[in-house]
């Protein structure tokens, strides 16, 4: 009798992983866009971007890792690898777990030089964003039939 | 102004609506201030989007920035979705609290909520209830209210209150999250993953244990755990009640995939087995007589389907007792138990005085009526 608890509840999560994914995106289309500034604050703020788009792939490559090993998954791990891996058509957890470190690295390195690649790191963060928007519609559209 | 502008402008008004309505002193303060500050949050958000898209002005080709800034937007747009629907219930319930028909039953059920709230530790200035089309509870996510629902044919009798219990084992849930998602969650996870793929071939193994997974985790594991700790809290009363509400309603032939809801035969099994854990030679005969009344729906065949295959590999022997057991160490709520002499004493009571006393606790008053299978009025 209580269905709208979980889809509400993953609307959440969806959209905080979105969020996060968007937010990085932004920030590296910015510099690379040419973006400067002196202003160390607004640099703390947008690095700080960055940072929690890694801590958020490197939740996915964990739940990737549990996968293949059978280890342990805490859900919000877990959820995300079900997004990312399942939803993105990435079944095979030790590929889904080499993009992710790729992506990972990438940005880390693009946080050090803005003359690095990052074009993996924006792939992934662009499907990160369209599959948790596509989750949205689509748990908006089952909140309305409930 | 931009379209970016125009988006931002919108929210901002949005926002500045909400928190304008929010003032209204049927809504308790503690919920209104929640709300505030996850407002304020949402506002802070958008004041840095509208900021990022100032500093990108100057920049030659921004077309990417003005998409993400715009996607950004849209999501902070899905949280004052659900600010609004925080800002409808609690409307709904503003205007129910000062409506006289329901005064009297409203000052019942607050009593019985309560108690229910005393005996399992839930924080009750975080739960409202209000009459809706059927009982559920809608929890809000960030928002830290629980409005829990009860149709209003149930106003007067309060003989299937119990159900509320199930709903209130949600909010225990939820309260709960941290610690369900560290220990009970992956525990489970490992087990239905493991047990399904010993039951398929390899080429099913993975699609078939992720579905099962998926649903064990997002839909079963907090049914399960609320009919445990509705069991608990109200004994034999809340299988006996369940018994016409909710489970004789809930077909095995579904159609959807995955069902919201667990086998109605494997949710009686459970509360079947807590009843016995509580261990109370009293509680036996009642016991018995539900286990008979039941034994007929779980022995019901169900048609052959591809969903009802899936569904009798999900809730496999070598998988449902594991984690049913693991769902009932989860469960460490105040039990009946300790209350059962209360109980048998009112059922004498109430078969002499023929009416639910509020000058004592409803609870065993409730439990009791339930047990003799009969209305009484609440004076």
């Amino acid at each position: 009798m209580t269905k709208y608890w979980q889809v509400l509840k993953d609307l959440e999560v969806a959209d905080n992983i979105a969020k996060t994914a968007n937010d990085a995106l932004i920030v590296i289309s910015m510099i690379k866009g040419g973006y400067q500034t002196e202003d160390e604050t607004v640099n703390r703020q947008l690095k700080a971007k960055l940072v929690a788009a890694i801590e958020i792939l490197n939740k996915a490559a964990t739940a990737a890792a549990a996968k293949i090993t059978d280890q342990e998954i805490p859900l919000e791990a877990y959820y995300i690898s079900y997004l990312v891996s399942d939803r993105f058509m990435v079944p095979d957890a030790k590929e889904l777990r080499e993009t992710i470190q790729l992506a990972v690295n990438e940005l880390k390195d693009f946080m050090e030089n803005r003359e690095k690649p990052i074009d993996h790191a924006i792939k992934l963060l662009q499907e990160i964003t369209r599959i948790t928007s596509k989750e949205r519609q689509e748990t908006l559209i089952e909140l309305t039939r409930l | 102004m931009s379209l970016i502008e125009k988006k931002i402008s919108r929210l901002q008004s949005k926002i500045s609506l909400l928190k304008s309505l929010l003032k209204d002193p049927n809504i308790p303060k503690s919920i209104q201030t929640g709300i505030q500050n996850v407002l304020d949050e949402v506002e802070n958000e958008i004041q840095e989007s509208k900021t990022i898209y100032t500093l990108t002005q100057t920049l030659p080709a921004k077309g990417w920035i003005l998409r993400w800034i715009a996607n950004g937007l849209s999501i902070l747009d899905a949280r004052l979705f659900r600010l609004n629907a925080a800002y409808t219930c609690l409307k709904s319930y503003s205007y129910q609290r000062g409506d006289p028909d329901l005064e009297i039953s409203n000052s019942i059920i607050d009593q019985y909520m309560e108690e229910l709230c005393k005996l399992s530790q839930l924080n009750r200035d975080e739960i409202i209830h209000m009459v809706s089309h059927s009982y559920s509870c809608l929890p809000l996510g960030e928002i830290p209210f629980y409005p829990v629902f009860l149709p209003a044919y149930d106003l007067a009798y309060p003989n299937y209150w119990g159900i509320l219990a199930h709903e209130l084992g949600h909010i225990y849930y939820d309260t709960r999250k941290e610690q369900i998602q560290r220990n009970l969650l992956p525990q489970i996870n490992q087990i239905v993953r493991e047990g399904v793929s010993k039951l398929v071939s390899d080429v099913e193994a993975y699609p078939i244990s992720r579905d099962a997974a998926f649903t064990w985790i997002r839909w079963w594991t907090p049914e399960y755990f609320s009919d445990c700790f509705a069991t608990r809290v109200l004994g034999p009363a809340y299988l006996a009640l369940s018994n016409v509400e909710l489970f004789i309603e809930t077909t095995e032939d579904t159609e959807i995939f995955p069902p919201s809801h667990p086998p109605t035969r494997t949710r009686i099994s459970l509360c079947l087995e807590t009843l016995r854990k509580l261990q109370l030679d009293e509680m036996q005969p009642y016991i018995e007589r539900l286990e008979n009344e039941f034994k007929e729906i779980i022995k019901l065949p169900t048609t052959e389907t591809e969903i009802s295959r899936k569904l009798e590999i999900f809730t496999h022997p070598n998988i449902l007792p594991l984690c049913f057991k693991l769902i009932e160490e989860a469960v460490d709520v105040f039990s009946i138990s300790k209350l059962w002499p209360e109980v048998m004493a009112t059922l004498e009571k109430l078969k002499v005085n023929g009416r639910i006393d509020r000058q004592s606790p409803l609870l065993p008053q409730v439990c009791a009526a339930t047990l003799l299978e009969k209305s009484y009025p609440v004076a």
